[in-house]
This record gives C-alpha cells, structure tokens and sequence, in this order.
C-alpha cells in the first residue's frame, strides 16, 4: 500500500481500517494530516505560481527556424519538405472535380462541332492528292470544294 | 504526399516527436504548446528562480529535441523522457556553477508582490510562500528535485524512478523525507489553513 498516494487522496478520517494501520505503523494521525496539509499547500502554490511564467515569444520561432535550415540543408531533406505538404481533402477534390470537368465539357463541344450524321473524310484520293502537291496547291482534302478545286488542276 | 492532415491536438506525445523527427513543424508547434510552460516552471523552479536562465534553458531543452530526435527511443513515454532530459541539464548546471550556493533573500522575492492591496490572508499566503521557497531551497538537490517532480509537475512515483534513474523505494523514501522536513518547517504557518 502506497501511504504517499493514500496521503494525497484522502484525510485520515477517510482511511479505511486497513489504510490507517498501514500509516499509523508508520506515523502518527497529526503526523498524516501535517504531511497531507504542506503536500496540498505546496501543491496549490505551485498552481499558483506557473501561471505568472510565460515562454519567451521568439523561442517557438527560433525553434521552427532552426528545425528549416536544419531540413534545407540536404536535398532529400527539401524533397521531404515538399512530400510533407498537407493538403486538404477539399482541395484535392475540388481540383480532381476541375480536372474532369473540364474534360467532360471539352469533349461535348468537340462532339457539337460534328453532328452524328456527318462522317469526315478520311481517306482523300491519292491521284488527286498527288497532283495537288505537285501543282503546290496545299488545300483541305475532303472538303466538296477542295475536290473540286481538284478537278479544275 | 500526404493528402490529409493528421489532427495534432488528438495525437499522443510519442506519436508527435515521430512528427518533430520528420521535421514536421506542426508537431513541433503542438508538442511545444504541451510542454513549454511545464518544463519553464520546471526550470525556473530548480535553477533558483531565475526566470532569463530558465527561458535560456526551455530554449535549448527544444533545440535540443529538434536536433536530436533520435535520443527519443520510442518505445518509452515521451513525458518521462522529457523530464530526464531537462534534470540532466539542470544537473550539469549545478555541477558547473553551483548554482545552488546563490542563497534567496527577501530582494529577490519580488515575483511574491503579486497583491497590490494585501489583507492579512494575502500576507499570510506571501509568509508561507516565502517559509517553502526557504524549505525547499534548504533541501539537497535530489531532494528537491523529487518533491518538484511530484507535486510541481505530478509525475508518478514510477516515473519520477525512471527520470532519476533510482528505485521506486529510494524515490519515496526521498519524498517522505522531504515532505517530513517541509512540513516541520511550515508547522508554525498552518498549511491546512
């Protein structure tokens, strides 16, 4: 059995039996009470007394300074710097929501610019072609104008 | 890259030095925010009351564990850890300047004159303020740095043992005889008042 723990916790009155036989082996109930009323009231002083200390403002500064140069000064040191960025789940959606966005619209205008009935002429006829490079003609090939320009060669 | 930010108030101690040695500034920032007024009192306590002395010691008590996060073994508790780092300095302190030959006089009780309009109770707590400091300072090194440990900063039997380095038994022997010593030099002062 603890008598210090006891002591902090509970006057002598308190004691159960066993508690009191334990501590009167060891020292008187006016005994007991005095260590119990100078732990309560160094305690309660201590209390007191930390609230009128207060940390230097610039060490936490100096202090995180230190911790940047300690990081710049390796190259795996910067890199781990760059791993370390925290960046919020919010942001990270709101840019995948961006990215996704933006290629969904992207492809539905591409999609208007050539309605479902029209098919682009892929392949232009190579004879034609062929005179047109010739002639130093550079036009579009599958355009009805451009076959008839063709044509008139 | 880490996409969500750990919450620093809920992380334990031992989990934010992992931070500090990842040089994580945020960890940093709460593990300061836990312990920079508790180790300041701490020091201020067991190096005479001098308040430049104890901000110089908090200073490099941190710098101390930025630079060397790896003196942190993880599997122990980062409290215990701490307080040993902190009573060493203060030991090698002693050592160096025996500090504690410099003996308190009533000059340098001015941190007491909190009370601009004392009433007998003020003058009282202010007496008895005084009586402690003198008690406490009368004590040995060992001494007070048990009954600091305990009932300034509330570690536990078995971790002030493992800040000093001592028994459980040799820790309450110590705390029971300078508890006996205080108390019979408070007698006159009534602490239960």
């Amino acid at each position: 059995m603890d008598i210090e723990k006891i002591l902090r916790e509970k006057p002598f009155s308190s004691l159960t039996e066993r508690e009191r036989e334990v501590v009167l082996a060891e020292m008187s109930a006016q005994e007991y009470e005095s260590l119990r009323d100078t732990a309560r009231a160094a305690e309660r002083y201590f209390r007191d007394e930390a609230k009128t200390l207060t940390p230097r403002a610039e060490i936490q500064g100096n202090i995180r300074e230190l911790m940047r140069k300690k990081q710049d000064a390796t190259l795996t040191g910067r890199i781990s710097r760059l791993v370390q960025l925290r960046i919020p789940a919010y942001q990270v959606a709101a840019a995948l929501a961006l990215l996704f966005g933006t290629i969904y619209f992207s492809e539905k205008t591409t999609q208007s610019l050539y309605p479902s009935g029209t098919h682009k002429i892929i392949a232009a006829d190579s004879t034609l072609t062929d005179s047109a490079t010739e002639k130093g003609v550079n036009l579009p090939e599958d355009t009805v104008f451009s076959r008839f320009m063709m044509e008139t060669l | 890259m880490c996409f969500f930010q750990p919450v620093y108030e809920q992380c334990s101690d031992e989990a934010l030095m992992k931070l500090v040695a990842e040089h994580d500034e945020r960890g940093f920032d709460e593990l300061y925010r836990r312990y920079a007024d508790r180790m300041l009192h701490y020091f201020w306590r067991t190096l005479n009351r001098d308040e430049e002395k104890a901000q110089d010691f908090l200073q490099e008590l941190f710098t101390k564990i930025v630079e060397k996060p790896y003196l942190f073994q993880t599997d122990k508790r980062f409290s215990t850890w701490i307080y040993s780092v902190a009573s060493n300095m203060v030991k090698n302190e002693y050592r160096s300047r025996e500090v504690r030959k410099i003996m308190t006089n009533m000059d340098d009780m001015s941190y007491l004159q909190v009370v601009e309009n004392p009433d007998e109770n003020s003058i009282d707590r202010r007496l008895f303020a005084l009586q402690l400091e003198n008690e406490l300072e009368n004590l040995s090194d060992n001494h007070r740095d048990v009954f600091v440990l305990r009932y300034q900063e509330d570690l536990s039997i078995r971790e002030i043992s493992e800040v000093m380095g001592c028994s459980e038994g040799t820790i309450k022997s110590r705390l029971f005889y300078s508890l006996r010593k205080l108390a019979n030099g408070l007698k006159t002062f009534d602490p239960g008042k």
